[in-house]
């Protein structure tokens, strides 16, 4: 017993060591803002504060458990299901894949919630459906070859077309339901399976497909929500304000958290039923692993669900009144621009602390054999939400059209995709669908919605869309990574070898086995 | 014989930049590295996911000369003699296709011909076990009772005999593991004989050995006579 905590130690300080770096700098920030620009009240704070715990463990539960867990289980079935080599197999178990694990996303039916004039279970079917649909097409394309940018184009072509028939207060609700859907417990396993359907194939496509999967799948509800906004002609869409919480002592503050807690169990479990459910139907039927493998799946599974309860208590009722607080105290400032500058900060820092991007960059790390690092991805995702969040800002305080930011946003993403490495693209389209997770939805969502309740800005048009944003700017700033990466490397095949010692070997043919 | 080597070096992925640099340094400018993971070596950990265990694998073909400057440096600026921090080990080439991929990989290090054979008395073994994905666990186990320390487990894909299956647009295969371990050239049989037997039958492993010239990193494995550390 002794000597396994004692050999246990390095890889708990290591993910403690992560936890701590991807939480400590967002904590830090806010500190320094509550000290000096933001007085806010010492109940938030501490909220604040035992929130920005809680999400330290949760992180690292999480980490630990996804790789245990979601990871094997997504190669797993991708690998078992390309086996079957037979389509509509593939396509079938793909369309229940997407529909299943949308349907049981918490975060849908908050969505659902915001849009009352669409029936919530209308809505929620539909946009479980655009999933599954996105997903088959996904797999479709892999199938048959079809190249991620063109798709691309024809799809977000469409979404835009219907955003122009689409009234004004509905699209940027719209646009936020593509990040969204797509959570912490869906992102790591699609990728997974991405992973897995490439694992087998040897074709030269193989890497530069084994992305791509969640890109499609935030398609769909946005197209499922645009098209619902049309037949519906939904123009409103709600906005709850957060309740801030008033805290008198330790006591109140703990009852705070407890009382979150079983939502969340709740939640959480539900989302994570279905992905065992079907993992336990492929294990009986073709998988087969053995007991050990299964063992640690069981075990990362339950990291996974401590984690995520721990992490999503945390950033609900820890974070969210903070950010939404947080926001109306600086937008009241005299100076107002100051939201830029502080918004684009707490974007570069923020978007370390959301989980699935964790399990993003180590998977780009392990198809791309250590090439792309984590810290390279992690980089460049930061500098896109740190953008993003600037935007966002911006609309906060201006209240310009979301149009005028995700049109040539996109346009512009989709047409380097077409000079950037394959890889590179479904990467990018996949890391816009993991940055925005629940920490963009718990503080930066209420930072934007705090700030335009100061500004005295329209909520719904102004403030909503900081996912959107959030979905776009990585699309931009991996894909110019890739970029980056692919110039480095050709000036590299540039330099010729020298002939140094050509004259030892001046008899021999060029192509002369040499026998060392 | 050869005075060419491929050069293996396991250790950390957080720390594969800094031997890349140090081989850069010395004229290995061709390194291919690819990513690797530890196989368990306490079934409990393992199972609690506690276990150290992502690694990565670098390859580079060095010449006698350079080898004898990289192992005194990794010693001294990569303490590698202190456990954890990698293992590096050489094999011996015996033919190279071409003059230009020799130049290629050559270029910048010394590189002297000698007709002496350096394939004397090796005193370690690199056991390379090819088998089915999956089935790791149950060939490490069969190792270990034969008192082999640890692996390096490389997913890799095998064509087979029949080549890759079309599948509309892809070619399919099968997935493989590659499971790299040193051993002293003592045990070397008794784990070759131990994985061939006790390894599941599913695993279809298949098992050879490659000599090991020299090393870096395995001084524990030298010194103590129970070689129970390299967990790389």
């Amino acid at each position: 017993m002794d000597i396994i905590l004692r050999q246990s130690l390095p890889k708990l300080r290591e993910k403690l060591l992560e936890a701590l770096q991807a939480v400590l700098p967002i904590v830090a920030i806010v500190l320094v803002l509550c000290f000096s620009l933001a007085p806010v009240s010492p109940s938030i704070l501490l909220c604040f504060l035992l929130g920005a715990a809680m999400i330290v463990a949760g992180i690292m539960f999480f980490t630990l458990g996804a790789e245990m867990s979601m990871t094997p289980m997504g190669e797993r079935v991708g690998a078992v299901i390309t086996c079957s080599r037979s389509l509509p197999l593939i396509l079938g178990l793909g369309f229940l894949l997407g529909f299943l694990i949308t349907i049981s996303e918490p975060d849908l039916q908050v969505l659902a919630d915001q849009v009352p004039s669409i029936p919530s279970s209308t809505l929620i079917l539909s946009v479980a459906a655009g999933v599954g649909l996105f997903l088959v097409f996904a797999f479709l394309r892999m199938l048959i070859g079809i190249s991620l940018p063109k798709l691309l184009v024809l799809f977000y072509g469409l979404i835009f077309t219907l955003a122009a028939f689409v009234p004004k207060e509905f699209l940027a609700v719209a646009f936020d339901s593509g990040g969204v859907t797509t959570g912490p417990m869906t992102v790591p396993f699609i990728m997974a399976l991405g992973v897995g359907v490439s694992a087998i194939r040897s074709d030269r496509h193989a890497a530069d497909d084994s992305f791509g999967l969640v890109a499609m799948c935030s398609i769909g509800p946005i197209l499922a929500v645009l098209t619902l906004g049309i037949v519906f002609r939904a123009s409103d869409s709600t906005y709850i304000p957060p309740v801030l919480p008033e805290v008198a002592d330790s006591v109140e503050l703990w009852t705070l958290f407890r009382d979150g807690i079983p939502t969340y169990l709740g939640e959480i479990a539900r989302s994570l039923l279905p992905i065992i459910l079907m993992f336990g139907a492929f294990q009986v039927v073709a998988l087969r692993l053995d007991r050990r493998t299964l063992g640690r799946i069981a075990v990362g599974l339950a990291y996974t669900y401590v984690g995520l309860v721990l992490f999503l208590t945390g950033a609900n009722v820890g974070f969210m009144p903070a950010g939404n607080y947080l926001g109306q105290v600086l937008a009241g400032q005299a100076v107002r621009w100051l939201l830029i500058p502080i918004g684009m900060l707490i974007g570069y820092f923020i978007v370390k602390a959301e989980p699935a991007v964790y399990v993003l960059n180590k998977q780009v790390e392990e198809v791309t054999d250590g090439a792309i690092s984590a810290q390279a991805m992690g980089t460049a995702l930061s500098v896109g939400v740190s953008v993003s969040v600037g935007l966002a800002m911006v609309r906060v305080l201006t209240g310009i059209s979301i149009l005028w930011f995700l049109v040539p946003g996109y346009v512009f993403a989709i047409s380097i995709s077409f000079v950037v490495p394959k890889l590179f693209t479904a990467i990018a389209f996949d890391a816009g669908g993991v940055a925005s997770g629940p920490m963009t939805a718990t503080f930066l969502l209420p930072l934007a919605q705090g700030a335009c309740v100061a500004v005295g800005g329209n909520i719904v048009t102004d403030a909503f869309g900081v996912v959107a944003m959030v979905a776009m700017t990585p699309l931009i700033t991996v894909q110019l990574m890739g970029l980056v990466a692919q110039l480095r490397t050709r000036k590299a095949r540039s330099v010729q070898p020298a002939a140094v010692f050509a004259a030892a070997f001046a008899d021999l043919p060029d192509d002369a086995i040499i026998e060392l | 014989m050869s005075s060419l080597y491929l050069m293996i070096t396991i250790t950390h992925r957080r720390s594969t930049d800094g031997f890349l640099q140090l081989y850069k340094s010395h004229g290995v400018t061709v390194s291919m590295r690819t990513v690797g993971s530890g196989t368990a070596v306490q079934e409990t950990l393992s199972t609690l996911g506690l276990e150290k265990t992502e690694k990565a694998v670098l390859l580079a073909v060095v010449t006698a000369e350079s080898w004898q400057k990289i192992q005194r440096d990794l010693r001294r600026k990569m303490q590698i003699d202190v456990p954890g921090t990698g293992i590096a080990f050489i094999v011996p080439l015996s033919s190279i296709g071409g003059k230009r991929a020799l130049m290629f990989l050559t270029e910048h290090q010394p590189l002297s011909w000698k007709e002496e054979s350096t394939l004397k008395d090796t005193r370690y073994e690199l056991l390379l076990v090819v088998a089915n994905q999956g089935h790791t666990g149950s060939i490490m186990d069969a190792a270990r009772t034969a008192g082999a320390g640890g692996g390096t487990v490389i997913h890799a894909k095998g064509t087979g005999m029949e080549g890759a299956a079309p599948f509309l647009g892809m070619e399919l295969v099968n997935e493989k593991e590659l499971v790299l371990i040193v051993s002293r050239t003592a045990q070397k049989n008794t784990i070759m004989k131990a994985i061939m037997e006790g390894a599941n039958p599913k695993a279809g492993a298949i098992v050879f050995s490659l000599p090991v010239t020299d090393t870096a990193g395995l001084r524990l494995m030298e010194e103590e006579d129970t070689p129970q550390e390299t967990a790389l």
